[in-house]
This record gives structure tokens, sequence and C-alpha cells, in this order.
């Protein structure tokens, strides 16, 4: 399958904004929205503790300033959604609806196609399919899955921490040092992906 | 390459080298009065003719901001072409650069919390010198009442053991290595412009440093209109940097003392080179007082055979602000983010062993370039105050950087007989007091806005 690279996939998905006559619009609605998404951890794809990254915007319309001049425009308004995530579909949209259904519904119902979705594994994976290209696009470039790396990223953390202290300590109270630091890195809970970036302001 | 140096102002292509300066921060009182004012000056500015015989005994040299270009009413269309971050001015920048907490406009100098439309610089050979030429500055404004004094930064070598010397407040010899590119004055010294390959050098392309020449993409950048007020010209960084002498001091005797090596080599490896300027690079184990001597050897080095910084930290002040071939493309991205560096110490030495007082002392940094956003401020955000360009994460620059939160500074290790050594608990040694952007015209360009003949058209 074009989407999935080693043991990463990589989707990218298209769903035309409702383009219902209210009183705010759903794009404008869904922007302030998406304005607001935690950046850093605890987002709800960071939640599903599969995704390295996704990005969410608006894609409104073409633009085309050149010649000829007919004018070409979108017929609707698309959310674009790029992720990067470890494994399959299936066990991406398993994570969605244990852990985020709410707030999936919360951005997607601005959708065409989401008022028959249900919040299972099921529904939501058919949704995904639905708005689906086929690219092999990788948002985010990885070594590891995505527990690989966030254990990686704590590692170094606190190994550096060890290594400032380690160097004015004795032999003995080095090894009780290193133990202490191994125990911590082998108990410590998980970070969220984005827990080491910084909450935009 | 054939400049006219009677065009461009003196500062550019050449250090003065004066042991006195100040810097005179002004506002035009109108329209009118200040092309006036700007008009009187002109005749007094020093440029950059080379001097056959001997130096003058004092010069001047003026930079204007976006408000002064408001305040001339130069047309929108123009004042519009400049570059952002000219437009917007350093405090709105602050951000970017890192220059928060003590650092943030906030808390700088009152003269920072309002419009400041020029700066006049006088550099002279003497005190007396230094206050003829303030008197003419002086005159001129009242003869033409186009400008108001807002304050005054002096600024000189420091004194130390009775004489002028190059060295800075922590004791770093400062001002070794500056850019050599086409057309500046300096002899072409091995180090300073860009690597040509098999151990060369060659001149960066002016139009890194000066307006309306191709720079090292080959582009003339993106100038402000109409060409006449951008050639020849370029900008400048002005920045005052407060040092925290007895902060630093006590640092480096507290992790001296812990550090193999000693404080004194604890002090180079946070520089880059030694406190007498021999670089760590040519000679990692002592100061080599004949080798800082010889100009064609004392900045003749890239970090090829160091790239793990053995010899000079990946962090070091000294390689983060020009990392030469030590980032990609073999010193080609490191070419684009060069900068000329103008400035002087302010405030009284104190001897080491002394008890540093209250006094304010510090560097005044100016730093020239054709575009500030590509130079200037990405040294600044990325290389000074960041690291992942060096593989050193959140990292900042161990003298220069600014960490609200205490940050480290890790000396690279050869082996188990000499293991990395890690400085924690790092603060902050520099408190921004203020600055701004400021364009520096050519003799033309000034002449052309004293007479209210800029159109951009």
């Amino acid at each position: 399958m074009s989407n999935y690279y080693e043991k990463f996939y990589g989707y990218t998905g298209f769903f035309p904004i409702l383009k219902e006559v209210r009183e705010v619009s759903h794009t404008i609605e869904l922007r302030k929205l998406l304005s607001v998404l935690p950046n850093a951890g605890g987002s709800l794809f960071s939640r599903t503790g599969l995704v390295h990254g996704a990005r969410l915007f608006i894609l409104d319309d073409v633009v085309y300033n050149g010649h000829p001049t007919t004018a070409e425009h979108l017929e609707y308004e698309y959310l674009a959604v790029s992720l990067t995530f470890d494994g399959e579909l299936e066990f991406l949209a398993e994570k969605l609806a244990e852990f985020g259904g709410e707030e999936f519904k919360s951005i997607f119902s601005h959708c065409y196609g989401y008022a028959k979705v249900e919040l299972n594994a099921g529904s939501i994976l058919k949704f995904l399919e639905t708005g689906q290209v086929t690219t092999s696009f990788l948002y985010v470039e990885a070594d590891g899955d995505l527990q690989e790396t966030l254990r990686a990223l704590l590692a170094q953390k606190l190994i550096t921490e060890m290594l400032a202290k380690a160097q004015f300590l004795n032999t003995a109270d080095k090894r009780a040092l290193v133990l202490e630091t191994a125990d911590k890195i082998r108990s410590a809970n998980l970070p969220l992906a984005g827990d080491f970036i910084e909450e935009r302001n | 390459m054939n400049l006219d140096l009677t065009d461009i102002q003196g500062n550019i292509l050449r250090a003065y080298g004066f042991p006195f300066a100040r810097y005179v921060f002004l506002n035009f009182t109108s329209q009118h009065q200040g092309m006036k004012f700007l008009g009187a000056v002109i005749p007094h500015i020093t440029n950059s003719e080379i001097w056959l015989e001997e130096k003058p005994s004092s010069t001047l040299n003026i930079g204007l901001s976006r408000s002064a270009l408001t305040a001339l009413n130069v047309p929108t269309a123009s004042i519009n072409s400049f570059p952002v971050e000219f437009l917007n001015g350093m405090a709105d920048r602050a951000k970017a650069l890192g220059d928060v907490a003590d650092s943030a406009p906030a808390n700088w100098d009152d003269v920072w919390q309002g419009r400041v439309d020029l700066w006049i610089s006088i550099n002279a050979l003497t005190e007396e010198d230094r206050e003829t030429k303030f008197k003419i500055l002086e005159d001129l404004i009242a003869q033409t009442n186009g400008a108001e004094i807002l304050a005054i930064q002096n600024s000189n070598a420091l004194t130390i053991n009775g004489a002028p010397s190059k060295k800075e407040h922590f004791g770093y010899s400062d001002g070794i290595a500056q850019p050599d590119f086409e057309g500046s004055h300096s002899v072409n010294t091995p180090g300073d412009g860009e690597i040509a390959g098999n151990g060369k050098w060659k001149d960066l392309k002016n139009g890194e440093f000066l307006l309306g020449y191709p720079n090292e993409a080959e582009e003339d950048g993106n100038l402000p209109v109409p060409m006449l007020l951008a050639k020849n010209g370029s900008f400048m960084v002005y920045r005052k940097l407060e040092q925290n002498v007895k902060a630093f001091r006590d640092y480096v005797d507290a992790w001296g003392e812990r550090y193999p090596g000693g404080k004194e080599k604890l002090m180079a490896k946070f520089m880059g080179r030694w406190r007498d300027g021999t670089p760590l690079a040519l000679s990692p184990e002592k100061m080599d007082p004949e080798l800082v001597a010889d100009a064609q050897r004392s900045n003749n080095f890239t970090y090829k055979d160091d790239m793990d910084g053995a010899k000079c930290p990946l962090g070091a002040h000294v390689r983060r602000a020009n990392p030469r071939d030590s980032i990609l493309f073999n010193g080609k991205l490191a070419s684009r983010r060069r900068i000329v560096r103008r400035g002087m110490p302010y405030g009284n030495y104190v001897p080491e062993g002394e008890t540093v007082n209250e006094e304010e002392r510090g560097i005044i940094f100016m730093a020239l370039n054709s575009s500030i956003s590509r130079q200037f401020e990405f040294i600044q955000q990325q290389w000074i105050n960041y690291g992942n360009d060096f593989h050193l994460g959140e990292s900042s620059d161990p003298v220069l950087g600014n960490r609200p939160t205490p940050g480290r500074f890790v000396i690279p290790g050869t082996g188990e007989d000499n293991p990395p050594f890690i400085c924690s608990d790092m603060q902050s040694f520099i408190t921004l007091k203020g600055g701004d952007y400021f364009f520096i015209p050519s003799i033309t360009a000034l002449h052309q806005l004293s007479a209210g003949l800029i159109d951009p058209r």
C-alpha cells in the first residue's frame, strides 16, 4: 500500500466542509477550533500513543494569478488532515474511538459525511477512508516507532542529568546514580508526543 | 570591484580603531527642520576614502531608524519597501531574538521606551577630540533647530594596567575576526573571508554587507526603492549589552575549580579562544602570543579536523557565531550569515580580584549587514540562543546566551582519560539594555533625504 512506509503510515485526507447556511459558517467555526487545539502534548492525536505528528488545516481555495485569466475555484472548502503514525489505519481508528471520540466529533462534524459516523472504530475507519487520498507523504520522519522515540528522548534527558551530576561523585556514588537512572528510565511514565515542545502561546 | 568610496559611510568598510566613542540618539523636531539638520550634518560625515597619510582625529557617522523615515515624510511606497524587521524595529522582534525576561524591551533603558529617529556616532583618538566633534554636532543642532538629543552613550576601549586595551569586561580579547569582503579595506587575512578550498580563503561578495551589489547567492536581495536610496547603504544593529561581571567571574571561579583543565582553560572553552585571542582550533592546550600576533595565522583555521569539538567545543561562542565548515556544505551556509562587528565596551574595567561595584558596564554591540533577518537575526536566534544546528538541542551560547532558566554547557571529551565535562546551573551573563535597527544611508541617499527628493517610482 502506498500510504505505508516501513512501519510508518502516512495518512493524507481531505474532507469537504459543510456549506449549510447558518449564522456562523462551519469553516469559520472549524478554523477557530483548529486555532486553539493544543500543539504540544495532550492533543487528540497525541493521546492515541501512535501518532508522531499531525497537521490539520483548511484548504479554502486555489489561488491563481497567471495567464490565462479564467479564474478557477474549488467547489468546496476542505479540512486537510496529514498524519504520520505507527501501524495500520485500523489501529489508529480504534485508538481514536477509545481516547478521543467526542473531540474527533467536534472537529469532523463540520464535514460532509460525518452525520452518519458513530463513535466506534469501524465507523471512524470508514470515515477516514472516505476522505483519504493515496500518497506516501510522511509528515514526520522518525527512526523508531513512537514509543521507542519517546523513550529515547526521555532516556536522553535523564542520562544528561545523570552525567552532569556524576562527574563530581566517587565511584560508589556514581554506580548508585547509574542504577537509579536506569531504574527511572525503565519505570518512568512515558511522555506524550509533543511533551518535549513548548505549548503555543 | 570599484566602489565609490566617497559615497559609502566610513564605518562599513573599515573599523576605525579609535579608543573613544560616543553614540548620540536624537529625534527630528519636524520634517523641514529635520531635513535642514540632515543637510547640515552631511559635510561632517566620514566616508570610506582611504586614509593615505594619517588618520583624522575623529569621525562622525549617522543611521536612521524607521521613525526617521516617517518624520522626514519619505513616501509611503518607499518606506514600505524596507525589510519588515527594520520597519518593525528590534523591540518588536524580541521574542524571536530571545530578548526576554530581564532582557525584554519593557526593561530597557528609558531612551528605548519611545521613538528614536537617529543614531549618530563619534569615534575619536582622544577624549578631547570626541568633545570637539560633539560640540560641532551641538552647534549644528542649535543652528538648524532640526533635532533634539534624547540620550548619549559613551564608549571607550578599556583601560587595563594603565593602557587602552582590546579586551572586554570578562577579560577576553575582542573584535578579532571580521569578514573580508570585496571592497573592504582590510588586507586579506586568512580565515576572515570564505573558504575557497585547498586551505585558501576568498573575499565574500560585498552584497552581503552593502546594498546594491550581488550577494553570495548572486542576487541583489530585496532592496528598498528607489535604488538611489538603497545603493551603497547598509543596515546596522545596535545593542547595548550589559555584562554581569560578578556573576561571570563567580561562575568561572566555581566551575574552574571543578574542571580538570582549570579556570583559564574553561574560559577558553566558553569562548573558543583563549583570553589573549589564541584560537583553540589551532592551540587547544595553551595560549600562544606569537600565533595571536601573526595575522596570517591567528584566524586561519576551520573545524574540519575537529568535528566533535574536542579542541573547540561545538557550543563555544566563536564557533556558534561563525561555524565556518562545521555545518553543512563546507562553510557555504555560514557565508550567508556573516556580520561586520563594530563596537566597544562602556563602563570601567574592574581588575580581577577586586570587588565588582554596581556601575554600569558592558559592550555596545553593533553589526552591519545587508539583511538583518538573514544575517544578524538568524545568528542570534538559531546559533546564539539555540543549538539545534550544532546538535546541541536547546542549549545557548555560554557567554552571550540569554537563559531565563539556568542552562548547561558541554565540553566534549576525547575518551576515558579525558571525559566530557558538563557545566550546569549556568545563568545569563548578559542583559540587553536596549537598541534598534538603523539604516546607514549612502552620502547620495542622505542628500536625497535632506532635499525631500525620494521618488519611489
